[in-house]
């Protein structure tokens, strides 16, 4: 009952699911890398601030309700499926320019910038849970 | 988050594969008979990309290497064996409708495109590594 509530409770599962987000976002950007100059091709994206709204909004209804279950609403691009993965959908970046005459909108400083900041939230989650599960495992051993 | 280094691989092969055609067109540039030995000018050839990896997955791929069917410069040289033997043209050569700067461009091109695929998968890599390491 107390490991429950620990893995379940306050950042675990939102780092969780911050790890499988980032995961996901990195296959849409490698996909948009490799067709960086396809013509035609419409770059795909996830709206990465709508995603931690939701798992913020999420975290603060957990908090309020003290519910054991963590539950993130499904998004326009993302959801929860029946077994507790995240799942996504990419949409199409609308062409805003009309610098190529096959409309397409490749950027690939964007696209590596984006890489980046996601590599970054990745690293930055699994450290903060690595460092969550050190310190149960010490809890555990019951020693320093 | 596996297959992601699919869709990487995906892109270097087919920037490969541009490089290939590339190296070959200026490799014939000055090539006026054919792989069969008949006389006529080597046409430039182009990679066509196309989304997915062809089997019904993400990235890239090379859907088909087409020929530039486009005319080639035409130099006066009689006494070239490959010289066009009648019409209009008679007493010319028929050159490959290589232009250089375009090859070095789209070389250019391909190679930054390479890099950039290569970029995306030390960062999946990276980010592989990482989540492997919560288990130790």
């Amino acid at each position: 009952m107390i490991f429950a509530d620990m893995v379940n409770r306050d950042t675990v599962p939102v780092l969780e699911k911050l790890l499988a987000y980032t995961e996901a976002r990195q296959r849409v950007l490698a996909e948009n890398v490799a067709n960086i100059d396809n013509p035609h091709y419409r770059t795909k994206q996830l709206d990465a601030k709508a995603f931690q709204q939701a798992l913020r909004a999420a975290a603060d209804r957990q908090k309020a309700t003290g519910s054991s279950e963590f539950e993130l609403p499904a998004g326009e691009d993302f959801r929860t499926d029946d077994e507790g993965r995240l799942q996504v959908t990419p949409t199409e970046r609308p062409a805003e320019n009309v610098l190529f005459h096959d409309g397409t909108n490749a950027s690939v400083e964007r696209q590596m910038a984006m890489m980046a900041e996601n590599a970054m939230m990745h690293q930055a989650a699994s450290e903060l849970l690595r460092g969550k599960f050190a310190s149960l495992l010490k809890a555990i051993k019951g020693q320093s | 988050m596996f297959g992601v280094l699919d869709i990487s691989t995906s892109g270097l092969v087919a920037q490969r594969v541009r490089m290939d055609t590339i190296a070959g067109n200026i490799a014939n540039a000055q090539a006026t008979r054919r792989e069969d030995g008949v006389p006529g000018p080597f046409k430039r050839r182009m990679a066509l990309f196309a989304t997915g990896d062809g089997n019904g997955g993400a990235g890239v791929h090379v859907a088909n290497v087409v020929e530039d069917t486009s005319r080639g410069n035409l130099v006066w040289e009689p006494n070239h064996p490959d010289a066009i033997k009648s019409g209009q043209n008679k007493g010319y050569v028929e050159y490959p409708n290589v232009d250089y700067p375009t090859e070095m461009v789209n070389a250019m091109m391909a190679s930054r495109a390479y890099e950039a695929n290569i970029t995306a998968m030390t960062v999946t890599k990276d980010m592989i590594s990482s989540t492997l390491r919560l288990l130790a």
